[in-house]
Order: C-alpha cells, then structure tokens, then sequence
C-alpha cells in the first residue's frame, strides 16, 4: 500500500495543501494519507511566526486540525482517500523525517510558508530542512500568488 | 497547456528524476516537459566535485543531457511526451529559479543532490535552495 505523509499546521497555506493532498494521492495512485502536526514550544518571539503558548490545549489543536483536514477534504471533492491525523511534539522537521524513517511512506508533502528574504535568510524553511534530510521524495506546495 | 520544468545534470539520480517526471505527468494533468541543465563555471576545486572545466565542450553535454532524456523516456511507462531542453550558464539554483518565474509552470521536478555531492553536503543541496526561493510547486525526487 503507497502512502503520503502530509506536514500540516493551522495556516492558509496548510489548508491549500490538504486540498492539494487529496487530488494528489487520487492522480498520482497514494492509497493513504498520513497527516503530520507537530507542536512546538519555543520561548523565543519572532515576528510573523505562529506558536503555541506553554499552557497550550492539545485536544483543542487536534479538534482545530481535523476540522481543517475534513474542509480541505470537501474542497479537494476527493472522497476515496482514507486519512489519519498525528499529533507529535518537537523540532517540526525532525519529527517528520523521523517518522518518515520509521514508516514507509512514498511521499512527504509540506506547504512553503512564502518566508521573507530576512526570515528565509536567518532560519530557512522547515521545508529546505525537511527536503535536506527526508528518505523519499518531498512535494513542496507553493500556491501562485494571484 | 500545463508545464512542468525538470532540472537535470549528468547524474544518476537526474535520470532517475527524468524517468519519475516521465512516468507521472500525464497522471497530474501536465502536457510537455521543459527539462534545463545550467552549465557552472568555477574557480575553486573541491575534492571530488564532478565540475567542467574551463575549455569544455558546451555540444557535448548538450548531447549527453539529450541521450540521458532518450534513455529516461524509454526506461519510463509513457510511450511519448511533448518536451525540449533548456541550456542555461550561471549558478543552478538561480537560474532555475528563474525560469520557473519567467514562464508558468505547474510544477518543478529535482533530484535531491546533484553532481557535487560533498560540496552540496557543506552548503545544503541545489534542491534546497530551489525549495527555498521557487514561486511554485517543488518534487525533490529521492529514489530508493
């Protein structure tokens, strides 16, 4: 069985991605779709960059996440494609390499956030790092700017 | 008309890529395939970097790149596609980048590393920087 594992958080370009996910598997013949969110806790403040609080609410992430999946699931119009959702906590690129290594999977998919110069020059993408160190083959979505 | 743009060097895994990007076009909808080589010029030498030399033949690894895109269609399941080659000098990543931008394409396909293995290890892959700064969709390919 060919399954895609699918980095996802609660960005616009995340739910592009899930859409994008599900009309992907259909084309190119995934059987499953594995989807991946990590949590991290960073003290750090960098502007532009979505985190969670030290207290934050697990179970109401995870209810936030399957929401967005099952939207992007309508909106791709893909109904034959069963999907599951894992919660981890981490450095997100290492946890999805990780459990890219540990899984079989034929394909990693990720969202570029669309950084800026300064940020993309500072910190690089989870996705660059994602690509560096996956076991197979990366799809990096990056929706066209209208 | 959908587009794809495939990114090859005369390495092992660029056909491989060429072979996926064959095989899985027609299943995303894409018509023709613009596969760009980018020829580098370099004055450093770094141990074991695969790099032309200064008076190298710009014909011969046109035919070369042209004989490993015949072997990759062949290898492939698809029995033709509408596709050309793009020869380009400066640096890789840039001017693949660049092409994407120029013409509008669906999709970029790359291998995960290309011909300079050590020096992609020390400063990250081609592939990276193409994720990094593309305006589209990017398949890094990693064969198995």
């Amino acid at each position: 069985m060919k399954k895609a594992l699918v980095a996802i958080d609660q960005s616009d370009i995340s739910k592009s991605l899930i859409s994008y996910s599900f009309r992907y598997a259909k084309q190119i013949g995934i059987d499953h779709l594995d989807f991946i969110h990590v949590m991290t806790y960073k003290d750090m403040t960098v502007p532009g960059y979505v985190d969670y609080s030290a207290h934050l609410d697990e179970e109401k992430v995870r209810q936030e996440l399957e929401k967005i999946v099952l939207e992007g699931k309508a909106d791709s119009g893909i109904d034959s494609v069963p999907h599951e959702l894992i919660m981890t906590g981490g450095t997100p690129y290492a946890e999805i390499v990780e459990t890219a290594e540990k899984n079989k999977y034929e394909l990693i998919l990720i969202g570029h956030r669309g950084l800026s110069n300064l940020e993309r020059f500072f910190i690089g993408s989870v996705a660059a790092k994602v690509v560096r160190y996956a076991p197979c083959d990366v799809l990096v979505h990056r929706p066209r700017e209208e | 008309m959908k587009k794809a743009l495939v990114a090859v060097d005369l390495s092992e895994i660029s056909r491989k890529t060429a072979v996926f990007a064959f095989n899985h076009a027609k299943d995303l909808g894409v018509d023709q395939l613009d596969f760009i080589h980018v020829l580098e010029f370099r004055d450093q030498m770094v141990p074991r970097m695969k790099e032309y030399a200064r008076e190298f033949d710009e014909n011969k690894i046109k035919e070369d790149i042209l004989a490993l895109i015949r072997e990759a269609l062949e290898e492939s399941s698809t029995p033709s596609l509408a596709h050309n080659l793009i020869m380009k000098t400066g640096s890789p990543y840039q001017e693949i980048v660049r092409k994407a931008e120029e013409d509008n394409y669906e999709l970029i396909f790359i291998g995960h590393r290309g011909m300079s293995d050590i020096e992609e290890f020390l400063l990250g892959s081609v592939a990276a920087k193409v994720v990094r700064h593309a305006p589209c969709d990017v398949l890094v390919h990693r064969p198995k």
